[in-house]
């Protein structure tokens, strides 16, 4: 089975600045994999150069065996940017939204078929919205938004998830309920998911990877490993605490 | 009514009203939802360069403003495309450049009888049958069009990013949106003219959104308020002897704001 995301030896430069330097990294099939790091640390760049969305960059991506941003993976990838609310006055309920990724790839003479309402609804259902069809999407709560542009990006039945920042603005308990639906997504539908988040403690409950990226990444493996310090210092740097609060801290005081 | 129908200068002011109004109404949706408006008074505003290059070399000002309209439409979409400059610095440079060079055009043409006012602030006395049938080829494409392209045009507009990923051409869309606001600015030109164009590309919309959080219902009255002032405002200029353009553009204003204010009264939520 190939591997969702593949990246060899990657490099990326903004004008003279190096934003990724040679980046090796991998997504498996039915993963959760999170990138972490401060802000400005190329974790954004780092998913819009899997996306296509960065066209200049030296090294080797392959993103479920094709080269980013191929025309076949149109469809294939479900993308949920950060910042992902425009206009909270956009005149929309949560299935228009649904609905738009359903027209990407269909001819202009085409519209939505009986199966492709059953695919809306469905994917609503999937993310616990079904209830919420009707309702205008600006009104929704931070939790419900995210859920419906999850839905948006199910509808297309891909094979790989890329989040950015999916849980900014949440609160913790809407936090919780996200990250069990990425739980469930790659449990029951057997998604690879790749999101990036600058919150250590919140994600590593979940994923089953995670890379410390600052430019470089410093540490890729399984949470339950212990992240070396070094690791940890290099990408967010000497002056940080960690302090310890139930199940989200999962640095190891041996480490430390 | 039937009266002022008999009077051919009334009779096509009357048509065009009414097919800019399905051009305005839907195209609004767009400029006020993607943050266009400034972009829609500068392009707008290029016109005058294109009306005063057609005065000084003896081309009708209709095709030179048309070709200018559309080039600063695709250079400012280009910019933006590129990161050279957003919508909003963009339209600001060629906003002033075009006016510029319209000032700069006039000057060269030593001694003109153009009626330039007529393009600043519009002049029904203006619109000719050639006007009509211009307008009338302009809206045969741009409706189906955007009967087609909607989903597409609407995806692109809510998430541009998201829109491009899924294998939509979101640049193809977004250049051919903006030639359609150049001709539909420039064919609205002789109504109500350079200066009081953009307001038709952002009150219809407006209106719609302060009733309805639907887009389909949005840019149905959105449409129907378009009709509405460019319509009313024609047959009020006629009866209070006032400048067409002038009168739509504020009898526009006066009813969002008349709706803004009957949004805020109790009694409009009980």
């Amino acid at each position: 089975m190939v591997n969702p995301v593949e990246l060899k030896n990657v490099s990326v430069r903004y004008q003279q600045r190096l934003v990724l330097d040679d980046i090796h990294f991998t997504v498996h099939p039915k993963e959760i994999v999170t990138i972490v790091g401060p802000n400005g640390s190329g974790k954004t760049t780092m998913l819009k150069a899997i996306l296509g969305l960065v066209k200049s960059f030296q090294g080797n991506i392959r993103v479920l065996g094709r080269p980013p941003g191929a025309r076949e993976l149109s469809g294939e990838i479900g993308y949920l940017p950060q910042e992902n609310h425009p206009d909270i006055h956009f005149p929309a309920s949560a299935y228009d939204i649904v609905a738009m990724s359903m027209y990407a790839n269909k001819s202009p003479m085409t519209r939505l078929s009986k199966n492709d309402r059953k695919i809306i609804e469905g994917s609503l259902e999937r993310v616990e919205m079904d209830a919420f069809s009707g309702h205008h999407f600006g009104s929704m709560s931070g939790g419900q938004k995210q859920r419906v542009l999850i839905a948006r990006a199910l509808a297309l039945n891909p094979k790989l998830l890329l989040l950015d920042e999916p849980a900014t603005g949440l609160d913790a308990v809407a936090q919780d309920q996200f990250y069990h639906l990425l739980q469930d997504l790659r449990d029951r539908e057997g998604l690879a998911i790749l999101m990036v988040s600058h919150d250590i403690g919140a994600v590593s409950e979940i994923v089953d990877q995670i890379a410390c990226l600052n430019r470089r990444i410093h540490f890729h493996g399984s949470p339950r490993d212990c992240i070396p310090r070094d690791a940890l210092n290099q990408v967010f740097g000497k002056n940080i605490q960690f302090v310890y609060h139930d199940k989200h801290c999962k640095t190891c005081e041996k480490h430390s | 009514m039937t009266d002022l129908l008999q009077l051919e200068f009334f009779r096509n002011g009357l048509f065009m009203c009414i097919l800019l109004g399905f051009l305005f109404g839907t195209l609004s949706f767009f400029v006020v939802m993607q943050r266009m408006t400034f972009l829609s008074a500068g392009v707008a505003h290029s016109a005058f360069g294109g009306v005063a290059l057609g005065i000084l070399i003896g081309v009708h000002p209709f095709f030179t403003s048309l070709v200018f309209c559309v080039a600063v439409s695709m250079i400012i979409g280009r910019m933006a495309h590129h990161g050279t400059a957003t919508y909003d610095t963009g339209t600001g440079i060629f906003f002033s450049f075009s006016m510029a060079l319209g000032v700069i055009f006039i000057a060269l043409k030593n001694a003109y009888t153009f009626d330039l006012s007529g393009y600043l602030f519009g002049n029904i006395l203006g619109v000719q049958i050639t006007d009509l049938w211009l307008t009338l080829g302009l809206s045969l494409i741009y409706i189906p069009f955007m009967l087609l392209y909607l989903p597409k045009i609407l995806f692109m507009t809510f998430d541009r990013e998201v829109a491009a990923v899924s294998g939509l051409s979101v640049k193809t869309l977004e250049m051919t949106l903006l030639v359609f606001l150049a001709a539909v600015i420039v064919v609205s030109l002789k109504i109500v003219g350079i200066i009081l164009v953009s307001a038709l590309a952002v009150l219809p919309a407006s209106f719609g959104l302060l009733f309805s959080n639907q887009y389909r219902q949005v840019i149905a009255i959105s449409i129907i308020f378009a009709l509405c002032i460019l319509l009313g405002g024609l047959f009020l200029s006629y009866h209070i002897d006032t400048p067409t353009g002038a009168t739509i553009v504020v009898s526009g204003t006066l009813l969002y704001f008349a709706a803004v204010i009957i949004k805020r009264l109790p009694s409009y939520h009980k």
